[in-house]
């Protein structure tokens, strides 16, 4: 018995020296598998004509991971994108939990071998100050929160308001067409709001700047969820305004959407979301997006480009990163509104029209921009 | 006598740890085989895994940091099951646990860290140890079942921490569900600069072998083991059960809090809402891979560890789905949790040379 106990903890510890041994050997090894990877990642066969002078990124996603079908999976979608038309390379993580974020990135920057290390929400904020800080010369690039203070992140984020603008526009006309079915003869409109921060504001501030600049007279009905997290308050705050004769609610709330969705189902009425997976073809108007497939796009190029820096910028209409959505959509938008929604698309892409970020400054904005006031 | 039973316990140990040495040795070769199976190279994938984890500084530093909330809920159960009750509930001790230490750390100002911490950890303990010692209370005034108990309080504790740090306590312009950032006394030391491996490892072990030392060498953990044993021989002995379901229970769920306290005050610096990756459950089979001895734990919890600091490595730098990391960790834990299995494959070798000997002396009767 001892013996053989023995032999099998020898024979153990001679394995874990194999292998270990191998480690030691293999250290470049690493990063050939990693090229693989992304090799096997590149759809369009680029890697090899880049050579040296590629751009080469690591991304590290959420901890739903990939294939949930929304944000993770926008931006592996992005990453792509660049792949294809940028001919760059990169390899990600998917974290199982939150203490990930700070070894991932460690990881990354300690391969050195990456022009940036992406970090793609703001649950990683905390990990990339404490690793940033550590590499000064390793950069970072921090999509969709800001942080500031580090001359080595790079801060990409959308236009709040940007991002609800046309839809409010959309819905501001809808209310009062009889071509949409579902509207009712109220100017009404509602926004439930996530919560009174100032990102949360410069969102509703951007559909009421919407609804009022094509529809003055409208009045716009908001209240706070006070979380991104909570459905029911959300439903009972929708509920509350399509019995005050909303015909279209939308929200900016994350998850607690599921709620108002939920309200336009229950009293069948217009509800504008944020997310393309939560999309009800019969009741959905339309949906706010945020394209960050396109900030992961603007970021290669940046670096491609030599113009990347430590700042924060902010993407909207113009750049492609802000606007509606009609996607799953059953509700058919008649031609002329469109073309007027691409007419005010445009009159904000030349920088003719600057929204306003703060709920009590859209009045005023509208007195003095809007053709109808 | 007394050498008899010394030597029962000395192969009953021995037992356990060709168990689970054969458990894991069993689950890496089929592992292996799926990795096969499904285009990778065993080989290569397994240098992937234990390369780095084991063979550079910073990856047995992962290894490590990785196992340490493992063996604290490792222990919690272990030592739960001394007494033959099921603690389920570390996930939900471990939440509270992380959330007192991350408010006494955030909101007591102006201690050295020398104070501070040990404060941090006091109420880690302390919270963790109320609310495993409410269930042990219900359990002996009203005969309630613990495992129930435990599993719905862990809803409950799951929930409310995560209502705190969204709603009163929730840090200032965060977007996510956290608590404000504890102050830099209560930060746990860092063993090995840039990484994630804190004092509360050496917390850690040096609990389990005073966990260990007081199951052997005390009265009361005589009295543990013997109500664990046989109830009813405890209670000829003039052993008082419910005082020691109370107090081994409640200790149970102090070292789960504790898990939860290194993981704010040494990783994330503050309560973040749904921190961990199921550490209170994984402690289960850490436990079961160690027989339920604290000081095994130790062992099974870095074996968990260099898996899951593979399983880190791997997604950052080969294209081997990391599932397949958890695969054979599943394996482990399945060959330990069935032992039968184990142990016929242990007396496989025996048998066939049996039978090679009867074929033997078969042949020996033919020819002769």
């Amino acid at each position: 018995m001892k013996k053989k106990l023995f032999a099998l903890v020898a024979m153990l510890l001679t394995l874990c020296m194999v292998l270990t041994a191998c480690g030691g050997n293999n250290a470049g090894s690493g990063n050939n598998t990693a090229a693989d990877n992304s090799g096997s990642n590149n759809a369009g066969g680029t890697t090899d004509e880049g050579g040296a002078d590629t751009v080469r990124f690591a991304v590290i996603f959420g901890v739903g991971g990939l294939g949930d079908q929304g944000y993770n999976d926008e931006v592996n979608e992005g990453c792509q994108m660049a792949v294809e038309q940028l001919g760059v390379e990169y390899d990600y993580s998917e974290p199982t939990d939150i203490s990930d974020f700070e070894t991932m990135l460690r990881g990354y920057a300690d391969d050195g071998i990456y022009d940036t290390i992406m970090v793609i929400s703001s649950e990683m904020v905390d990990a990339l100050t404490m690793v940033a800080a550590d590499y000064p010369d390793q950069k970072f690039t921090c999509i969709d929160s800001s942080v500031e203070g580090f001359d080595n992140i790079h801060c990409l984020t959308a236009s709040h308001p940007e991002q609800h603008f046309l839809s409010g526009v959309l819905a501001g006309l809808a209310t009062q067409d009889d071509r949409f079915a579902l509207s009712n003869a109220d100017n009404t409109l509602g926004f439930c709001i996530a919560m009174d921060t100032p990102t949360s504001n410069a969102q509703a501030a951007g559909f009421l700047a919407g609804a009022k600049y094509i529809n003055p007279d409208v009045e716009i009905l908001t209240s706070y969820i006070g979380g991104y997290n909570d459905p029911s308050t959300a439903k009972e705050l929708a509920t509350t305004m399509y019995e005050r004769g909303a015909d279209i609610v939308s929200t900016n709330s994350g998850s607690s959407a599921l709620g108002v969705f939920n309200a336009a189902e229950e009293q069948d009425k217009y509800v504008i979301g944020t997310s393309l997976a939560m999309v009800d073809g019969d009741h959905s108007l339309c949906t706010s997006m945020k394209y960050v497939q396109q900030m992961v796009l603007a970021e290669c190029q940046a670096l491609l480009d030599g113009t990347w820096g430590a700042r924060t910028d902010v993407y909207g209409i113009k750049d492609g990163v802000c606007d509606y959505s009609l996607e799953g959509v059953n509700t058919e938008i008649p031609q002329d509104i469109i073309d007027q929604l691409d007419e005010i698309k445009a009159l904000i892409s030349e920088g003719t029209l600057v929204l306003p970020t703060e709920i009590d400054a859209v009045d005023a904005w509208v007195a003095e921009n809007s053709p109808a006031a | 006598m007394k050498e008899k039973t010394m030597n029962i316990k000395r192969h009953n140990a021995k037992q356990a740890i060709l168990t689970s040495v054969l458990a894991m040795v069993v689950s890496l070769v089929l592992g292996a085989i799926l990795l096969a199976i499904c285009g990778y190279s065993p080989i290569e994938s397994y240098i992937a895994i234990f390369g780095s984890s084991l063979g550079t500084v910073k990856g047995f530093a992962l290894s490590l940091s990785q196992a340490t909330p493992l063996l604290f809920t490792g222990m919690a159960f272990a030592i739960a099951y001394r007494v033959r009750m099921i603690n389920t509930g570390a996930e939900g001790q471990l939440y509270v646990g992380a959330m007192a230490a991350a408010l006494v750390g955030a909101y007591v100002t102006g201690l050295p860290s020398v104070v501070h911490v040990p404060l941090c950890l006091l109420a880690a303990a302390l919270a963790g140890g109320l609310v495993a010692g409410l269930v042990a209370f219900l359990k002996n005034r009203f005969g309630a079942n613990e495992i129930i108990l435990t599993l719905m309080l862990n809803e409950i504790l799951i929930l409310f921490t995560s209502y705190l740090a969204n709603g009163p306590l929730k840090a200032e312009g965060s977007g996510v569900g956290q608590t404000n950032r504890i102050q830099e006394s209560a930060q746990l030391f860092r063993l090995i600069p840039q990484t994630q491996l804190t004092i509360a490892l050496l917390v850690g072990i040096a609990l389990a072998v005073i966990l260990q030392l007081v199951l052997n060498r005390t009265a009361f953990g005589y009295e543990i083991q013997i109500t664990g044993y046989n109830l009813l021989a405890a209670r000829t002995a003039g052993i008082n059960a419910k005082r020691t379901y109370l107090l081994t229970f409640a200790i149970s769920g102090a070292v789960a809090g504790l898990g939860g306290a290194a993981m704010s005050l040494g990783v994330n610096y503050r309560f973040v809402e749904g921190f961990s990756a199921s550490y209170g459950f994984g402690g289960i089979s850490v436990a079961a891979l160690a027989a339920y001895s604290p000081v095994g734990v130790i062992l099974s919890s870095f074996l968990i560890g260099v898996l899951k600091a593979g399983a880190i490595t791997v997604n950052r730098t080969t294209d081997i789905p990391v599932e397949f990391v958890s695969v054979i960790q599943v394996l482990v834990i399945i060959f330990v949790a069935a032992p039968t299995l184990i142990r016929s494959l242990i007396a496989l070798p025996k048998k066939l040379a049996g039978r090679g000997k009867q074929a033997e002396v078969k042949k020996e009767g033919a020819n002769s």
